[in-house]
Protein backbone atom coordinates (compact mmCIF):
# COMPACT_ATOMS: atom_id res chain seq x y z
CA UNK A 1 0.00 0.00 0.00
CA UNK A 2 1.15 3.49 -0.56
CA UNK A 3 1.31 5.87 1.78
CA UNK A 4 -1.03 8.11 1.76
CA UNK A 5 -0.70 11.83 3.00
CA UNK A 6 -3.58 12.50 4.97
CA UNK A 7 -4.30 16.22 6.04
CA UNK A 8 -4.07 16.92 9.30
CA UNK A 9 -6.07 19.14 12.00
CA UNK A 10 -8.23 21.55 10.62
CA UNK A 11 -7.73 21.28 7.01
CA UNK A 12 -9.72 17.81 6.86
CA UNK A 13 -12.11 18.77 9.08
CA UNK A 14 -12.58 21.76 6.95
CA UNK A 15 -12.26 18.71 3.43
CA UNK A 16 -14.72 16.27 5.22
CA UNK A 17 -17.11 18.94 6.60
CA UNK A 18 -18.06 21.36 3.91
CA UNK A 19 -19.90 18.99 1.48
CA UNK A 20 -22.38 17.57 4.64
CA UNK A 21 -22.46 20.54 6.21
CA UNK A 22 -23.23 23.00 2.59
CA UNK A 23 -26.17 19.41 1.84
CA UNK A 24 -27.62 20.34 5.39
CA UNK A 25 -27.72 24.10 5.04
CA UNK A 26 -29.57 23.76 1.60
CA UNK A 27 -32.07 21.30 3.11
CA UNK A 28 -32.54 23.82 6.03
CA UNK A 29 -33.25 27.03 3.56
CA UNK A 30 -34.70 25.13 0.26
CA UNK A 31 -37.42 23.83 3.19
CA UNK A 32 -38.11 26.53 5.22
CA UNK A 33 -41.77 27.87 5.03
CA UNK A 34 -42.35 24.97 2.86
CA UNK A 35 -46.00 24.42 2.26
CA UNK A 36 -45.29 21.04 0.19
CA UNK A 37 -47.34 18.67 1.81
CA UNK A 38 -44.58 16.22 1.87
CA UNK A 39 -42.07 17.72 2.50
CA UNK A 40 -42.33 19.60 5.75
CA UNK A 41 -39.46 22.68 6.73
CA UNK A 42 -36.24 20.99 8.11
CA UNK A 43 -36.89 23.12 11.25
CA UNK A 44 -40.06 21.78 12.47
CA UNK A 45 -38.40 17.86 11.12
CA UNK A 46 -36.15 18.37 14.26
CA UNK A 47 -38.45 20.46 16.32
CA UNK A 48 -40.80 17.45 16.47
CA UNK A 49 -37.74 15.16 16.70
CA UNK A 50 -36.63 16.55 20.12
CA UNK A 51 -39.93 17.23 21.62
CA UNK A 52 -41.04 13.76 21.09
CA UNK A 53 -37.94 11.76 21.37
CA UNK A 54 -35.68 13.85 23.68
CA UNK A 55 -37.91 15.92 25.94
CA UNK A 56 -40.83 13.85 25.52
CA UNK A 57 -41.46 10.22 26.82
CA UNK A 58 -40.72 8.17 23.13
CA UNK A 59 -36.88 7.97 24.51
CA UNK A 60 -38.05 5.44 27.32
CA UNK A 61 -41.26 4.04 25.91
CA UNK A 62 -40.03 3.13 22.65
CA UNK A 63 -36.17 3.79 22.26
CA UNK A 64 -34.48 2.13 24.82
CA UNK A 65 -36.69 -0.89 24.45
CA UNK A 66 -35.56 -1.44 20.98
CA UNK A 67 -32.25 -1.04 21.79
CA UNK A 68 -32.80 -3.68 23.94
CA UNK A 69 -33.93 -6.01 22.23
CA UNK A 70 -31.15 -4.92 19.45
CA UNK A 71 -28.40 -5.74 22.44
CA UNK A 72 -29.28 -8.78 23.37
CA UNK A 73 -30.36 -10.24 19.72
CA UNK A 74 -26.70 -8.95 18.32
CA UNK A 75 -25.08 -10.30 21.89
CA UNK A 76 -26.54 -13.64 21.36
CA UNK A 77 -25.63 -14.17 18.05
CA UNK A 78 -22.05 -13.20 18.92
CA UNK A 79 -21.86 -15.40 21.88
CA UNK A 80 -23.90 -18.33 20.32
CA UNK A 81 -22.06 -17.97 16.83
CA UNK A 82 -18.45 -17.62 17.81
CA UNK A 83 -18.95 -20.80 20.63
CA UNK A 84 -20.42 -23.04 18.09
CA UNK A 85 -17.82 -22.05 15.23
CA UNK A 86 -14.98 -22.84 17.14
CA UNK A 87 -16.87 -26.00 18.01
CA UNK A 88 -17.54 -26.83 14.42
CA UNK A 89 -13.82 -25.64 13.42
CA UNK A 90 -12.17 -27.72 15.24
CA UNK A 91 -14.16 -30.89 14.50
CA UNK A 92 -13.59 -31.54 10.53
CA UNK A 93 -16.90 -34.30 10.82
CA UNK A 94 -19.12 -32.11 12.70
CA UNK A 95 -18.13 -29.14 10.31
CA UNK A 96 -18.79 -31.90 7.36
CA UNK A 97 -22.20 -32.82 8.68
CA UNK A 98 -23.60 -29.46 9.65
CA UNK A 99 -22.23 -27.93 5.95
CA UNK A 100 -25.65 -28.20 3.67
CA UNK A 101 -28.11 -27.00 7.05
CA UNK A 102 -25.24 -23.95 7.38
CA UNK A 103 -24.88 -23.38 3.96
CA UNK A 104 -28.61 -23.07 3.28
CA UNK A 105 -29.34 -20.69 6.18
CA UNK A 106 -26.52 -18.23 5.70
CA UNK A 107 -28.39 -17.72 2.09
CA UNK A 108 -31.83 -17.33 3.21
CA UNK A 109 -32.86 -13.85 3.15
CA UNK A 110 -34.08 -13.72 7.29
CA UNK A 111 -36.85 -11.56 6.80
CA UNK A 112 -38.35 -15.12 5.31
CA UNK A 113 -39.19 -16.52 8.40
CA UNK A 114 -41.01 -13.67 9.88
CA UNK A 115 -44.66 -15.72 8.94
CA UNK A 116 -43.10 -18.84 11.29
CA UNK A 117 -41.37 -16.58 13.77
CA UNK A 118 -44.60 -14.69 14.65
CA UNK A 119 -46.64 -17.89 14.01
CA UNK A 120 -45.13 -19.53 17.13
CA UNK A 121 -43.90 -16.68 19.30
CA UNK A 122 -46.64 -13.71 18.35
CA UNK A 123 -45.71 -9.99 18.80
CA UNK A 124 -43.54 -8.75 21.24
CA UNK A 125 -39.80 -8.73 22.10
CA UNK A 126 -39.15 -12.48 22.27
CA UNK A 127 -40.60 -11.82 18.29
CA UNK A 128 -37.92 -9.46 17.77
CA UNK A 129 -34.92 -10.96 19.35
CA UNK A 130 -35.32 -14.35 17.66
CA UNK A 131 -35.74 -12.72 14.46
CA UNK A 132 -32.64 -11.15 14.59
CA UNK A 133 -30.76 -13.93 15.90
CA UNK A 134 -32.36 -16.79 13.46
CA UNK A 135 -30.97 -14.04 10.73
CA UNK A 136 -26.90 -12.39 12.57
CA UNK A 137 -25.88 -15.77 13.66
CA UNK A 138 -25.00 -17.63 10.49
CA UNK A 139 -22.34 -15.00 9.31
CA UNK A 140 -21.02 -14.78 12.72
CA UNK A 141 -21.10 -18.62 12.68
CA UNK A 142 -19.69 -19.39 9.40
CA UNK A 143 -16.60 -17.19 9.56
CA UNK A 144 -15.76 -18.26 12.73
CA UNK A 145 -15.75 -21.69 11.50
CA UNK A 146 -13.25 -20.24 8.04
CA UNK A 147 -11.27 -18.25 11.04
CA UNK A 148 -10.59 -21.00 13.02
CA UNK A 149 -10.05 -23.69 10.49
CA UNK A 150 -7.57 -21.65 8.67
CA UNK A 151 -5.14 -21.42 12.15
CA UNK A 152 -1.55 -21.56 11.05
CA UNK A 153 -0.20 -25.24 10.36
CA UNK A 154 3.00 -24.18 12.06
CA UNK A 155 1.14 -22.57 14.79
CA UNK A 156 -0.79 -26.05 15.48
CA UNK A 157 2.17 -28.30 15.71
CA UNK A 158 3.70 -25.81 17.80
CA UNK A 159 0.90 -25.58 20.43
CA UNK A 160 0.94 -29.75 20.12
CA UNK A 161 4.57 -29.56 21.11
CA UNK A 162 3.97 -27.33 24.55
CA UNK A 163 0.77 -29.64 25.58
CA UNK A 164 -1.32 -26.94 25.84
CA UNK A 165 -4.60 -27.72 27.23
CA UNK A 166 -7.76 -27.43 25.32
CA UNK A 167 -9.21 -24.37 26.80
CA UNK A 168 -5.32 -22.97 26.41
CA UNK A 169 -5.70 -23.65 22.90
CA UNK A 170 -8.67 -21.99 22.26
CA UNK A 171 -7.80 -18.81 24.19
CA UNK A 172 -4.68 -18.08 23.72
CA UNK A 173 -4.19 -19.69 20.29
CA UNK A 174 -6.91 -19.55 18.06
CA UNK A 175 -9.34 -17.37 18.99
CA UNK A 176 -6.45 -14.53 18.75
CA UNK A 177 -5.65 -15.74 15.50
CA UNK A 178 -8.89 -16.34 14.03
CA UNK A 179 -9.82 -12.63 15.54
CA UNK A 180 -9.86 -10.75 12.44
CA UNK A 181 -12.05 -13.21 10.41
CA UNK A 182 -14.41 -13.74 13.51
CA UNK A 183 -14.46 -9.81 13.06
CA UNK A 184 -15.45 -9.71 9.48
CA UNK A 185 -18.67 -11.88 10.25
CA UNK A 186 -19.32 -9.62 13.46
CA UNK A 187 -19.67 -6.68 10.97
CA UNK A 188 -21.95 -8.41 8.63
CA UNK A 189 -24.03 -9.79 11.33
CA UNK A 190 -24.44 -6.30 12.52
CA UNK A 191 -25.33 -4.91 9.25
CA UNK A 192 -27.90 -7.54 9.05
CA UNK A 193 -28.94 -7.23 12.77
CA UNK A 194 -30.14 -3.46 12.05
CA UNK A 195 -32.09 -4.28 9.45
CA UNK A 196 -34.08 -7.02 11.46
CA UNK A 197 -34.47 -4.97 14.11
CA UNK A 198 -36.55 -2.29 12.04
CA UNK A 199 -38.20 -5.11 9.96
CA UNK A 200 -39.03 -7.43 12.96
CA UNK A 201 -40.88 -3.91 14.78
CA UNK A 202 -42.47 -3.15 11.81
CA UNK A 203 -44.04 -6.22 11.31
CA UNK A 204 -44.23 -7.88 14.48
CA UNK A 205 -44.25 -4.91 17.28
CA UNK A 206 -47.09 -2.59 19.26
CA UNK A 207 -43.91 0.13 19.95
CA UNK A 208 -40.32 0.69 19.22
CA UNK A 209 -38.59 3.11 16.39
CA UNK A 210 -39.77 0.43 13.10
CA UNK A 211 -43.01 0.41 14.27
CA UNK A 212 -43.18 4.65 14.81
CA UNK A 213 -42.16 5.03 11.52
CA UNK A 214 -44.14 2.37 9.69
CA UNK A 215 -47.10 3.60 11.54
CA UNK A 216 -46.70 7.08 10.80
CA UNK A 217 -46.57 6.38 7.43
CA UNK A 218 -49.77 4.50 7.88
CA UNK A 219 -51.73 7.35 9.44
CA UNK A 220 -49.99 9.80 7.59
CA UNK A 221 -48.10 11.69 9.59
CA UNK A 222 -45.74 13.05 7.56
CA UNK A 223 -43.16 14.74 9.58
CA UNK A 224 -43.35 12.01 12.29
CA UNK A 225 -42.72 9.67 9.57
CA UNK A 226 -39.20 11.79 8.39
CA UNK A 227 -38.73 11.85 11.96
CA UNK A 228 -38.49 8.42 12.94
CA UNK A 229 -36.46 7.75 9.58
CA UNK A 230 -33.99 10.40 10.18
CA UNK A 231 -33.42 9.01 14.25
CA UNK A 232 -33.15 4.90 12.63
CA UNK A 233 -30.24 7.08 10.40
CA UNK A 234 -28.75 7.71 12.99
CA UNK A 235 -29.03 5.23 15.53
CA UNK A 236 -27.74 2.61 12.68
CA UNK A 237 -24.67 4.97 12.40
CA UNK A 238 -24.04 5.55 15.84
CA UNK A 239 -24.42 1.60 16.38
CA UNK A 240 -21.48 0.91 13.99
CA UNK A 241 -19.40 3.62 15.37
CA UNK A 242 -19.15 1.63 18.36
CA UNK A 243 -18.79 -1.45 17.25
CA UNK A 244 -16.10 0.02 15.09
CA UNK A 245 -14.41 1.19 18.23
CA UNK A 246 -14.71 -2.37 20.06
CA UNK A 247 -13.40 -4.10 16.90
CA UNK A 248 -10.55 -1.16 16.99
CA UNK A 249 -9.74 -2.00 20.72
CA UNK A 250 -9.93 -6.23 20.60
CA UNK A 251 -7.66 -6.39 17.42
CA UNK A 252 -5.32 -3.61 18.49
CA UNK A 253 -2.37 -6.25 18.39
CA UNK A 254 -3.19 -7.57 14.96
CA UNK A 255 -2.86 -3.87 13.50
CA UNK A 256 0.31 -3.18 15.37
CA UNK A 257 1.81 -6.28 14.13
CA UNK A 258 0.81 -5.91 10.61
CA UNK A 259 2.31 -1.81 10.76
CA UNK A 260 5.41 -3.81 12.48
CA UNK A 261 6.05 -6.17 9.74
CA UNK A 262 4.46 -3.81 6.75
CA UNK A 263 2.20 -6.84 5.76
CA UNK A 264 -0.79 -6.62 4.49
CA UNK B 1 -7.04 -8.93 3.79
CA UNK B 2 -8.33 -12.69 3.39
CA UNK B 3 -5.22 -14.36 4.23
CA UNK B 4 -5.35 -17.98 2.77
CA UNK B 5 -3.77 -20.61 4.86
CA UNK B 6 -3.96 -24.00 3.59
CA UNK B 7 -3.95 -26.84 5.72
CA UNK B 8 -1.62 -29.10 4.03
CA UNK B 9 -1.54 -31.58 7.22
CA UNK B 10 -3.83 -34.87 6.27
CA UNK B 11 -5.20 -34.82 9.83
CA UNK B 12 -8.01 -32.28 10.64
CA UNK B 13 -9.10 -32.44 7.07
CA UNK B 14 -11.43 -34.79 5.15
CA UNK B 15 -11.58 -35.69 1.43
CA UNK B 16 -14.06 -34.09 -0.75
CA UNK B 17 -15.64 -37.47 -0.97
CA UNK B 18 -16.20 -37.98 3.08
CA UNK B 19 -17.37 -34.41 3.52
CA UNK B 20 -19.97 -34.66 0.68
CA UNK B 21 -21.34 -38.13 1.82
CA UNK B 22 -21.32 -37.01 5.45
CA UNK B 23 -23.39 -33.62 4.42
CA UNK B 24 -25.69 -35.79 2.71
CA UNK B 25 -26.06 -37.79 5.54
CA UNK B 26 -26.64 -34.79 7.99
CA UNK B 27 -28.82 -33.33 5.82
CA UNK B 28 -31.08 -36.38 5.84
CA UNK B 29 -30.64 -36.88 9.52
CA UNK B 30 -31.79 -33.70 10.20
CA UNK B 31 -35.32 -34.47 7.87
CA UNK B 32 -36.32 -37.82 9.08
CA UNK B 33 -35.62 -35.94 12.88
CA UNK B 34 -38.08 -33.47 11.94
CA UNK B 35 -40.50 -36.12 10.23
CA UNK B 36 -40.47 -38.66 13.45
CA UNK B 37 -41.00 -35.73 15.42
CA UNK B 38 -43.85 -34.92 14.13
CA UNK B 39 -45.33 -37.88 13.61
CA UNK B 40 -45.14 -38.88 16.87
CA UNK B 41 -46.47 -35.29 17.64
CA UNK B 42 -44.10 -33.58 19.37
CA UNK B 43 -43.99 -31.14 17.46
CA UNK B 44 -47.71 -28.98 16.46
CA UNK B 45 -48.72 -29.54 13.66
CA UNK B 46 -50.37 -25.84 13.38
CA UNK B 47 -47.25 -24.38 14.56
CA UNK B 48 -44.18 -26.75 12.67
CA UNK B 49 -46.01 -28.81 9.60
CA UNK B 50 -44.20 -32.50 9.00
CA UNK B 51 -41.56 -32.59 5.94
CA UNK B 52 -43.73 -34.72 3.56
CA UNK B 53 -46.67 -31.37 4.26
CA UNK B 54 -43.85 -29.30 3.08
CA UNK B 55 -43.04 -31.13 0.59
CA UNK B 56 -46.95 -31.22 -0.59
CA UNK B 57 -47.27 -27.88 -0.06
CA UNK B 58 -44.47 -27.10 -2.62
CA UNK B 59 -45.82 -29.05 -5.38
CA UNK B 60 -49.20 -27.40 -4.99
CA UNK B 61 -47.41 -23.73 -5.42
CA UNK B 62 -45.38 -24.79 -8.22
CA UNK B 63 -48.04 -25.27 -10.80
CA UNK B 64 -49.49 -22.38 -10.22
CA UNK B 65 -48.82 -19.23 -11.86
CA UNK B 66 -48.94 -16.74 -9.33
CA UNK B 67 -46.04 -18.53 -7.75
CA UNK B 68 -43.54 -18.33 -10.96
CA UNK B 69 -44.81 -15.08 -11.50
CA UNK B 70 -43.82 -13.59 -7.68
CA UNK B 71 -40.36 -15.87 -8.25
CA UNK B 72 -39.84 -14.14 -10.94
CA UNK B 73 -40.48 -10.25 -9.64
CA UNK B 74 -38.15 -11.00 -6.58
CA UNK B 75 -35.19 -12.51 -8.89
CA UNK B 76 -35.47 -9.86 -11.74
CA UNK B 77 -35.75 -6.79 -9.56
CA UNK B 78 -32.92 -7.87 -7.75
CA UNK B 79 -30.56 -8.85 -10.36
CA UNK B 80 -31.30 -4.81 -12.03
CA UNK B 81 -30.84 -3.30 -8.77
CA UNK B 82 -27.12 -5.16 -8.80
CA UNK B 83 -26.33 -4.07 -12.64
CA UNK B 84 -27.75 -0.10 -11.02
CA UNK B 85 -25.09 -0.83 -8.14
CA UNK B 86 -22.02 -1.97 -10.18
CA UNK B 87 -23.13 1.19 -12.38
CA UNK B 88 -23.10 3.61 -9.62
CA UNK B 89 -20.76 2.39 -7.82
CA UNK B 90 -17.74 1.18 -10.64
CA UNK B 91 -17.41 5.29 -11.03
CA UNK B 92 -18.01 6.43 -8.15
CA UNK B 93 -14.68 4.34 -6.46
CA UNK B 94 -13.10 5.42 -9.01
CA UNK B 95 -13.37 9.26 -8.60
CA UNK B 96 -12.96 8.65 -4.97
CA UNK B 97 -9.86 6.64 -5.27
CA UNK B 98 -8.37 8.98 -8.23
CA UNK B 99 -8.81 12.51 -6.12
CA UNK B 100 -7.81 13.33 -2.55
CA UNK B 101 -10.48 15.77 -2.84
CA UNK B 102 -13.30 13.68 -3.32
CA UNK B 103 -12.84 11.15 -0.71
CA UNK B 104 -12.42 13.63 1.99
CA UNK B 105 -15.23 15.49 0.51
CA UNK B 106 -17.59 12.42 0.20
CA UNK B 107 -16.29 10.38 3.72
CA UNK B 108 -18.75 11.22 6.24
CA UNK B 109 -21.70 11.55 3.89
CA UNK B 110 -20.64 7.77 2.91
CA UNK B 111 -19.69 6.82 6.46
CA UNK B 112 -22.93 8.14 7.29
CA UNK B 113 -25.24 6.86 4.47
CA UNK B 114 -23.70 3.73 5.06
CA UNK B 115 -24.86 1.87 8.03
CA UNK B 116 -28.85 3.05 7.56
CA UNK B 117 -30.67 0.07 7.07
CA UNK B 118 -32.37 0.16 3.59
CA UNK B 119 -35.26 -0.83 5.30
CA UNK B 120 -35.65 2.51 7.54
CA UNK B 121 -36.74 4.37 4.27
CA UNK B 122 -39.72 1.85 3.75
CA UNK B 123 -41.91 4.14 4.81
CA UNK B 124 -40.91 7.24 3.91
CA UNK B 125 -40.12 6.31 0.34
CA UNK B 126 -43.66 4.96 0.17
CA UNK B 127 -45.27 8.18 1.45
CA UNK B 128 -43.50 10.13 -1.14
CA UNK B 129 -43.59 8.02 -4.31
CA UNK B 130 -45.82 5.06 -3.87
CA UNK B 131 -45.90 1.79 -4.52
CA UNK B 132 -44.43 1.80 -7.62
CA UNK B 133 -41.61 -0.67 -9.13
CA UNK B 134 -39.17 2.14 -9.34
CA UNK B 135 -39.48 2.80 -5.48
CA UNK B 136 -38.30 -0.76 -4.92
CA UNK B 137 -35.33 -0.40 -7.10
CA UNK B 138 -34.44 2.84 -5.64
CA UNK B 139 -34.81 0.78 -1.66
CA UNK B 140 -33.32 -1.86 -3.00
CA UNK B 141 -30.02 -0.22 -4.41
CA UNK B 142 -30.07 2.19 -1.30
CA UNK B 143 -29.76 -0.39 0.90
CA UNK B 144 -27.30 -2.64 -0.41
CA UNK B 145 -24.96 0.21 -2.59
CA UNK B 146 -22.67 0.46 0.20
CA UNK B 147 -20.57 -3.06 0.24
CA UNK B 148 -19.76 -2.72 -3.37
CA UNK B 149 -18.64 0.66 -3.43
CA UNK B 150 -16.95 -0.18 -0.43
CA UNK B 151 -15.22 -3.33 -1.52
CA UNK B 152 -14.26 -1.39 -4.89
CA UNK B 153 -12.47 1.42 -2.61
CA UNK B 154 -10.37 -0.71 -1.12
CA UNK B 155 -9.83 -2.85 -4.24
CA UNK B 156 -8.44 0.25 -5.91
CA UNK B 157 -6.10 1.25 -2.79
CA UNK B 158 -4.51 -2.10 -2.72
CA UNK B 159 -3.16 -2.15 -6.39
CA UNK B 160 0.14 -3.18 -5.71
CA UNK B 161 2.77 -0.45 -6.68
CA UNK B 162 5.06 -2.43 -7.63
CA UNK B 163 2.83 -3.59 -10.84
CA UNK B 164 1.83 0.00 -11.64
CA UNK B 165 5.55 1.10 -11.64
CA UNK B 166 6.24 -2.09 -14.32
CA UNK B 167 3.24 -0.50 -15.94
CA UNK B 168 5.15 2.26 -15.97
CA UNK B 169 8.33 1.08 -17.46
CA UNK B 170 6.48 -1.30 -20.03
CA UNK B 171 5.03 2.12 -20.84
CA UNK B 172 1.34 0.77 -20.92
CA UNK B 173 -1.44 2.02 -22.46
CA UNK B 174 -4.28 3.27 -20.67
CA UNK B 175 -6.55 0.17 -22.01
CA UNK B 176 -3.84 -1.62 -21.18
CA UNK B 177 -3.31 -0.46 -17.71
CA UNK B 178 -6.86 -0.79 -16.93
CA UNK B 179 -7.31 -4.19 -18.51
CA UNK B 180 -3.30 -6.22 -17.28
CA UNK B 181 -3.67 -4.25 -13.91
CA UNK B 182 -6.26 -2.65 -11.99
CA UNK B 183 -9.28 -4.80 -13.26
CA UNK B 184 -7.04 -8.05 -12.21
CA UNK B 185 -6.56 -6.55 -8.72
CA UNK B 186 -10.29 -5.51 -8.25
CA UNK B 187 -12.11 -8.14 -9.03
CA UNK B 188 -11.72 -10.44 -6.42
CA UNK B 189 -12.97 -6.83 -4.16
CA UNK B 190 -15.61 -6.82 -6.46
CA UNK B 191 -16.73 -10.27 -6.03
CA UNK B 192 -16.71 -10.46 -2.46
CA UNK B 193 -18.83 -6.72 -2.45
CA UNK B 194 -21.06 -8.51 -5.27
CA UNK B 195 -21.80 -11.30 -2.63
CA UNK B 196 -22.59 -8.64 0.31
CA UNK B 197 -24.84 -6.55 -1.60
CA UNK B 198 -26.80 -9.31 -3.47
CA UNK B 199 -27.72 -11.13 0.15
CA UNK B 200 -28.93 -7.56 1.38
CA UNK B 201 -30.66 -6.83 -1.97
CA UNK B 202 -32.89 -10.03 -1.30
CA UNK B 203 -33.57 -9.06 2.17
CA UNK B 204 -34.81 -5.65 1.28
CA UNK B 205 -37.02 -7.12 -1.66
CA UNK B 206 -38.69 -9.40 0.17
CA UNK B 207 -39.40 -6.95 2.99
CA UNK B 208 -40.34 -4.38 1.00
CA UNK B 209 -42.86 -6.44 -0.95
CA UNK B 210 -44.18 -8.02 2.43
CA UNK B 211 -44.94 -4.70 3.89
CA UNK B 212 -46.25 -3.14 0.79
CA UNK B 213 -47.98 -6.53 -0.66
CA UNK B 214 -46.32 -5.63 -4.34
CA UNK B 215 -46.06 -8.86 -6.17
CA UNK B 216 -42.86 -11.29 -5.37
CA UNK B 217 -42.06 -14.09 -2.81
CA UNK B 218 -42.60 -11.15 -0.07
CA UNK B 219 -46.41 -10.77 -0.62
CA UNK B 220 -46.55 -14.54 -0.97
CA UNK B 221 -45.33 -14.97 2.54
CA UNK B 222 -47.43 -12.18 3.78
CA UNK B 223 -50.77 -14.02 2.45
CA UNK B 224 -49.50 -17.55 3.99
CA UNK B 225 -49.54 -16.00 7.18
CA UNK B 226 -52.58 -14.05 6.97
CA UNK B 227 -54.46 -17.44 5.63
CA UNK B 228 -52.31 -19.34 8.34
CA UNK B 229 -51.51 -21.91 5.93
CA UNK B 230 -48.31 -22.82 7.74
CA UNK B 231 -47.29 -25.62 5.29
CA UNK B 232 -46.75 -22.91 2.58
CA UNK B 233 -44.99 -20.53 4.73
CA UNK B 234 -42.34 -23.54 5.04
CA UNK B 235 -42.45 -24.33 1.20
CA UNK B 236 -41.84 -20.45 1.12
CA UNK B 237 -39.38 -20.34 3.18
CA UNK B 238 -37.65 -23.21 1.49
CA UNK B 239 -37.84 -21.68 -2.01
CA UNK B 240 -36.51 -18.28 -0.27
CA UNK B 241 -33.34 -20.61 0.95
CA UNK B 242 -33.01 -21.80 -2.50
CA UNK B 243 -33.21 -18.29 -4.31
CA UNK B 244 -30.60 -17.27 -1.93
CA UNK B 245 -28.52 -20.12 -2.19
CA UNK B 246 -28.88 -19.58 -6.52
CA UNK B 247 -27.37 -16.07 -5.98
CA UNK B 248 -24.56 -16.44 -4.31
CA UNK B 249 -24.06 -19.61 -6.22
CA UNK B 250 -23.77 -17.71 -8.86
CA UNK B 251 -21.27 -15.26 -7.64
CA UNK B 252 -19.34 -18.09 -6.35
CA UNK B 253 -19.31 -19.71 -9.61
CA UNK B 254 -18.46 -16.59 -11.39
CA UNK B 255 -15.03 -16.48 -9.23
CA UNK B 256 -14.06 -19.64 -10.85
CA UNK B 257 -13.53 -18.61 -14.66
CA UNK B 258 -13.07 -14.66 -13.55
CA UNK B 259 -10.20 -15.61 -10.84
CA UNK B 260 -8.34 -18.81 -12.10
CA UNK B 261 -5.10 -16.99 -11.49
CA UNK B 262 -5.56 -16.31 -7.93
CA UNK B 263 -3.97 -18.20 -5.17
CA UNK B 264 -7.16 -19.18 -3.81
CA UNK B 265 -8.87 -20.86 -6.47
CA UNK B 266 -5.40 -22.39 -7.51
CA UNK B 267 -5.20 -23.89 -3.95
CA UNK B 268 -8.83 -25.23 -4.68
CA UNK B 269 -8.11 -27.25 -7.77
CA UNK B 270 -4.65 -28.69 -6.61
CA UNK B 271 -6.25 -29.45 -3.03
Amino acid sequence: MMATTTPGGWRLLLLRGWLPVTLVALWWTLSAGSEALYFPPLQEILTTLVDEWILGPRWRSDLLPSLANFTIGFGTSVLLGTALGVLLGMSPVMRALFAPVLTFFRSLPSPALIPIVLGILGLGAGMNVSLIVLGAVWPILLNTIDGVRSVDTQLREMVRSYRLSRRQIITHVVLPSAGPQIFAGYRIGLQIAIILIVVSEMVGATHGLGYYVLESQQLFMITQTWVGTILLGIIGYLLTLIFLRIERRVLRWQIRMRQATGAS
Amino acid sequence: MSQVVVNRHPRGTLSRQAELTLGAVGLAGLILLWQVASVASLLSERVVPAPTDVAGALGRLSVTADFWGAVWATVSITVIAMVVILLIAVPTAMAIHASRFVEHSTWFLIEFLKPIPGVALIPLALLLWGPTDGVKLFLIVFGSLWPMLTQLVYGLREIPGLALEMARVYRFGFWQRIHRITIPSVLPFTLTGLRISVTIALIIAIVTEYIVGMSGLGSLLALAQLNGVVDQAFALLLVSGLLGLGFSGSVAALSGPLLFWHPSQRERRNG
